[in-house]
């Protein structure tokens, strides 16, 4: 008979609970440099500048997903569903037949939308999904804060405080993303959140805030003028892990490290 | 040798010169080209961190003016000194860190040849690109 342990406020019924499980990134290199995948339930930031391959690492994931038989979902902010599913065909991911299969969920979101954030919450929380991607993040940290009638009692009093400063203002920005992680740290989900890197931030992230809330950082680089792409497992929590930025290109079948 | 990276290779012959314990082609927030770090002098860890931030502070400086022709800059710490070889028309550098007591005269001539042959390397690439 295995004996309760307890610490915190969790009982743990096996020491083999506190392994943590991994679940593959969908790039076998990647996996191999994170000690076999990325932590299953985690939240891990893929941030970057433009076209340093954010959405195509996140194409991987779900597309490994989906070969796995998981449900997926891919709440996308920058782009329409057709324009995603576009794009993901010419980076050489074919999501439609797992979308027929009911496998894959593709949700646009109109961050200029009040309820953006309960569009967003009702559908994580609906399908039961495996793998979920929020792609991306920066969109929100842009937008001012709305509030509707439905109001959480409890954080009115400072919602309404932060609402006077305007939207780029630290407290906004943290609460816009801490709403959002809370919803995914939530769920039984692995997820990845893409955010815009502005050249020379001195952040992780657009916000820089979400870099902390974080499991895990990816951090995507570009050099156009030597036609470098890079990719840095900057953080992950309980994997030890390189932190030199490795080689990658963007081909016919999505990102390979080179 | 890594034969099917140019520009490595480049940096590669440069680290075979006794007085190079280090080089990079980098940007201000992006190593884009490096060697296996192996192959660095390990005297130059102690070094490293400090190096690393200066690098982006200099960067700053070669942004700002690598498009009215800043060509080389070099600074000097502890016992070494990190040269800047702007790449025209970029905001990118070879970067070589050397021992202070170094024959510099010979190490720049070396330096000079190396960007030279990224330059034309460069050059290639966008001919092939055009084509």
């Amino acid at each position: 008979m295995s004996r309760d342990l307890f610490y915190g406020r969790e009982f743990i019924k096996d020491k083999k609970e506190l392994i943590l499980e991994r679940i593959s990134t969908g790039i076998p290199k990647l996996d191999e440099l994170l000690q076999g995948g990325i932590p299953k339930n985690s939240v891990t930031l893929v941030s970057g500048p433009p076209g340093s391959g954010k959405t195509i690492l996140c194409y991987h994931f779900i597309d490994e997903g989906i070969k796995n038989g998981e449900r997926c979902l891919y709440i996308s902010v920058d782009q329409s569903v057709k324009s995603l599913l576009m794009h993901a065909y010419s980076a050489g991911f074919d999501f439609l037949p797992a979308i027929e299969k009911g496998l894959l969920k593709v949700f646009h979101v109109d961050v200029e939308r009040a309820n953006a954030y309960t569009e967003i919450e009702e559908e994580t929380m609906s399908g039961s999904f495996s793998r979920i991607v929020v792609d991306s993040l920066s969109p929100f940290a842009d937008t001012p804060l709305v509030f509707t009638s439905d109001v959480d009692f409890e954080k009115a009093p400072i919602l309404d405080k932060l609402s006077s400063y305007p939207s780029d203002s630290r407290p906004v920005i943290r609460s816009h993303v801490r709403r959002i992680f809370e919803f995914l740290h939530e769920v039984s989900a692995t997820s990845m959140l893409t955010s815009e890197l502005i050249d020379h931030s001195n952040g992780l992230s657009r916000d820089t805030v979400s870099e902390f809330l974080a499991d895990g950082v990816i951090l995507m680089g570009v050099d156009p003028m030597m036609d470098r792409r890079k990719l840095t497992i900057w953080k992950m929590r309980g994997t030890k892990h390189t932190l030199k930025p490795q080689d990658v290109m963007i081909t016919d079948g999505g990102l390979m490290f080179k | 040798m890594n034969g099917d990276d140019p520009l490595l290779n480049v940096l590669e012959d440069l680290l075979k010169l006794d007085d190079i314990y280090a080089c990079m082609i980098a940007r201000r927030n992006m190593v884009s080209v490096i060697p296996d770090t192996s192959m660095f002098n390990p005297k130059i860890m102690e070094v490293w961190d400090i190096v690393s931030v200066a690098m982006k502070n200099v960067f700053t400086v070669i942004e700002e003016y690598a498009s009215v022709g800043l060509d080389v800059m070099e600074f000097s710490l502890k016992n070494y000194s990190v040269l800047f070889f702007v790449i025209p028309d970029t905001d990118n550098a070879l970067v070589a860190i050397i021992p202070s007591l170094a024959n510099k005269g010979l190490i720049e001539v070396e330096m000079e040849n190396a960007r030279r042959e990224i330059v034309e390397i460069l050059n290639k690439k966008e001919e092939l690109v055009q084509a």
